[in-house]
């Protein structure tokens, strides 16, 4: 009988094995992956690549794509998390947008001029395009847009718009945009400002809007389950080269596991994101082909400067204990361990795919020099510290090895996780309430503006609840040099503003800078016509399946 | 017995009152801003505070309770701050989904649950009664996730035969059903087992024997009907969670439940679901205890109390 019972547990733990050895995650070699895996690979290379090993066809002509979250709203000005966007820019559409690398290029407006004084922009709008309930779009239609905002200041689609004194239609395809100062982030955030039918915001208005479309864009709204998916169809009055697929479905599938398996099975064709951890499980596959974008994500940890000791002491209000931290900090073995290569090293205070970036001097990792700025600032025997992170599985890790990295330096780090919405109430207190003392987050500029990467996070007038300044840090000269730079209209001069900010931020050491994350997405090789964003933002407009 | 089954729903509401209460109380202590989400990273403060004045967030807690209170006595489980739906129809909406998921798992885990139960104890120490202890055990430890991880990874990755995701057909059931199942399955099975055990041990059933019955009728008639008290108990217990535990096997096979609901809602803050979701669960359970105290005197007579 012993026997018996044996070979069957031999049965149950080759299957097991099986299921484990093909499924599970190797954690095995990851010192050894050069530097080779990070950000080299782009869309057309990879695109073509699979093209070449693979001639799989697609059973129909479907697309679906499988995400990790479900879109919070549908109507476009009152949601605009980076999930929401991606399947709202398929039904609504800008009078400008991004393209690849992040330049602005024209969408619903045909070309533009901006006042010498950069007050005032002017806008020739596209003739002959119509929204998803037949009314056309023209100059009234936008103006329809900016007064909605004005009419209700919860919408998000107001603060997108707040700076704007005056729209007015110049004739129906003309519009002529005032602004209340100069401002050089007027474009980037237009981007984010997606035209809906005049006649919708009336008679559907919110409640409507978040259950069918009425905008201009390549894909209108046939049917959504919340919490499962969310379906459009083609336009097929779209105003441009559209899309080439019938329709295009947003699966929610938030367990990462069952994301890969679907592209592994074809039930999902493209999968966003992809964990790091899990690259490696569909690499070698030939009808997958993986998409390392370069990200926009900054990874960082605020310092709070106020945060004392027992003894009275601020070890964080001394610049030099800031450096010596970022001296400590191995950011290479960083990316590899936590991001399995799939980040890079931080070489300012924002990612190099944001516009005016200036690159800086790394902090390479020198741990004498560190110990020795420790030591000069009276820190030689370190000092305990709390850092909070999100509970999930990588935040941690990464915390972890902040806390690994300044125990080199005899800073005793307790790791202290906490569920997101938590964290968001905790640091949103102001200076005088405010517990944190570190803070492992991150941060990204969805419209690839400077301003947009520094004010909210390190201006001297963002301290919470007004913005997540939580490092107080409080730079007069920085501040300055970002205001200037807000209402220049000199691009050079903007450069040299931002360059000359970034320098201080860098050398003052308000946070730890860690990294910059890739983003990654996979698809099935017969997926065409796709294009890919910084930061990860998929443009379906041309989506294509091989079929 | 009609009696006693209208003083424990009489008994249900002040039990309901005070569930209301605490489900109130800790969703709104909890630290976390609605509000805040709600407007984004970018907003000013003054549009946090409009938000907050728009739901009555900035009111006292006792203020913001019995409104909500007085709502629910007429009908009206209040919006959703994420989706500006009624939570009634958001609830409305996700309830098929699980219930179809919790009625493929009771479907038939907890008959074969028992039936492995009952035959182990009636052969134990037979081979029979190692093997399926050791099905009972596995079903036990390994957790339910990790089982749907391996399901797909086996069936539909490495052999294409059923799907990874949803409930669309037939063939979506069969791996999110033996999730949900397992654990009730081995659980019913280990309880059956002991207490079956337990009662082929009474006098009766030795009387029985002495009187010459046959030996099915001795397991069936007298042994197993007796077992089955524990056992219902157990069961009432394992269904009752069921409906909020499936929060794992719809995260897996993203299936968009309830479970997913509450755990989305929790995260957003978003209050006047979560709070509809958790009075939804609570009074499920307290029903379905209801129930099983209620089969306690169809299984047993003496039970009934009046």
């Amino acid at each position: 009988m012993k026997k018996r019972i044996s070979f069957f547990l031999a049965v149950v733990m080759a299957l097991t094995f099986a299921a484990c050895s093909s499924g599970g995650t190797t954690t095995s070699e990851e010192g050894t992956t050069t530097e080779e895996t990070t950000t080299e690979t782009t869309t057309e290379e990879s695109g073509e690549a699979a093209s070449e090993t693979s001639t799989a066809k697609s059973p129909d002509n479907d697309m679906v794509v499988a995400m990790q979250a479900d879109v919070t709203n549908l109507d476009p000005h009152v949601s605009s998390n980076g999930v929401s966007n991606t399947v709202t820019n398929t039904m609504y559409e800008a009078l400008v947008t991004f393209d690849a690398d992040a330049n602005i290029i024209p969408m619903l407006a045909k070309e533009w001029t901006m006042s010498e004084d950069g007050l005032t922009y002017t806008f020739v709008l596209n003739e002959g395009v119509t929204f998803h309930d037949g009314e056309p779009f023209n100059a009234e239609a936008v103006i329809a847009n900016w007064e909605r905002g004005k009419a209700d200041q919860s919408l998000r689609v107001y603060s997108q718009t707040k700076s704007w004194v005056s729209a007015v239609a110049d004739s129906e395809y003309q519009l002529t945009i005032t602004l209340d100062a100069p401002n050089n982030t007027f474009l980037n955030k237009l981007t984010q400002v997606r035209i809906v039918s005049p006649k919708a915001i009336e008679e559907l208005g919110k409640d409507g809007l978040a259950k069918q479309s009425a905008g201009t864009g390549p894909y209108v709204f046939a049917e959504r389950v919340d919490g499962g998916y969310t379906k459009v169809v083609r336009n097929e009055n779209y105003w441009r080269e559209g899309p080439k697929v019938d329709s295009l479905t947003f699966k929610v599938v938030p367990e990462d596991g069952s994301r890969i398996a679907m592209l592994k099975t074809g039930e999902a064709d493209i999968i966003t994101p992809v964990p790091p951890i899990q690259v490696e499980q569909i690499e070698g596959d030939s009808n997958i082909v993986v998409m390392n974008e370069k990200g926009i994500t900054y990874r960082y940890v605020t310092l709070n400067k106020n945060y004392t000791l027992a003894d009275g002491r601020q070890p964080f209000n001394d610049v030099r204990v800031r450096q010596a931290m970022n001296y400590a900090f191995d950011n290479e073995a960083f990316c590899q361990v936590v991001f399995q290569g799939y980040a890079v090293k931080p070489t300012s205070i924002f990612s190099d795919s944001i516009m005016y970036y200036a690159e800086q001097t790394p902090y390479d990792l020198d741990l004498e020099k560190a110990q020795a700025l420790m030591e000069e600032a009276g820190y030689a025997d370190g000092f305990p510290v709390t850092i909070w992170v999100d509970n999930t599985t990588i935040e941690m890790q990464g915390a972890e090895f902040v806390k690994q990295q300044l125990a080199q330096i005899n800073i005793d780090v307790t790791v202290e996780p906490q569920e997101s919405t938590t964290i968001a109430d905790r640091t949103a207190l102001p200076e005088d309430e405010t517990e944190v003392q570190m803070w492992y987050v991150n941060w990204s500029s969805g419209s690839y503006e400077a301003d947009g990467s520094m004010r909210n996070i390190l201006h001297g007038e963002k301290f919470p609840p007004s913005g997540y300044n939580t490092a107080f840090w409080n730079n007069a000269e920085f501040n300055q040099l970002l205001d200037d730079a807000l209402v220049s209209t000199d691009e050079a001069e903007i450069a040299d503003l931002y360059a000359q900010a970034q320098a201080i931020a860098w050398e003052e050491c308000p946070w730890m800078f860690l990294a910059n994350d890739n983003s990654i997405t996979a698809q099935r090789s017969y997926v065409k016509g796709l294009t890919y964003k910084p930061g990860g933002d998929i443009v379906f407009t041309t989506a294509e399946l091989d079929h | 017995m009609s009696r006693y089954f209208v003083r424990r729903i009489l008994a249900t509401i002040p039990l309901m009152f005070i569930i209301s209460i605490f489900v109130f109380m800790f969703i709104h202590l909890i630290p976390g801003d609605p509000a805040r989400t709600i407007a984004g990273l970018d907003a000013e403060e003054w549009q946090v505070e409009a938000i907050r004045e728009e739901y009555g967030l900035n009111k006292p807690i006792v203020t913001q309770y019995v409104d909500y209170m007085v709502k629910l006595f007429h009908g009206d489980m209040g919006e959703s701050m994420k989706s500006f739906t009624p939570v009634s129809e958001l609830i409305a909406e996700r309830m098929p989904q699980t219930l179809k998921l919790v009625f493929a798992g009771v479907l038939w885990a907890p008959i074969l649950g028992i039936f492995i139960g009952v035959m182990s104890a009636i052969k134990q120490g037979k081979i029979f009664d190692h093997v399926c202890m050791l099905i009972a055990i596995t079903g036990l430890s390994a957790p339910g996730f990790w089982l749907g991880l391996m399901g797909i990874q086996i069936f539909s990755v490495q052999l294409g035969w059923l799907p990874s995701g949803g409930l669309d057909s037939w063939k979506g059931f069969i791996l999110p059903s033996f999730t949900m199942g397992c654990g009730i399955m081995a659980v019913l099975a280990r309880y059956s087992r002991s207490s079956m055990l337990e009662t082929l041990r009474e006098d009766y059933v030795r009387t029985a024997r002495a009187k010459g019955q046959k030996e099915s009728l001795v397991m069936f008639s007298h042994a197993f009907r007796n077992s089955l008290i524990q056992v219902v108990t157990i069961l009432g217990l394992q269904i009752g969670g069921l409906l909020s535990g499936s929060v794992l096997t719809e995260t897996v096979f993203s299936i968009p439940g309830m479970g997913r609901l509450l755990t989305d809602s929790i995260q957003f803050r978003d209050y006047a679901a979560v709070q509809g979701l958790l009075m939804l669960f609570a009074l499920q359970y307290v029903l379905i205890n209801l129930v099983v105290d209620l089969l306690y005197g169809v299984i047993n007579p003496k039970i009934r109390l009046d």
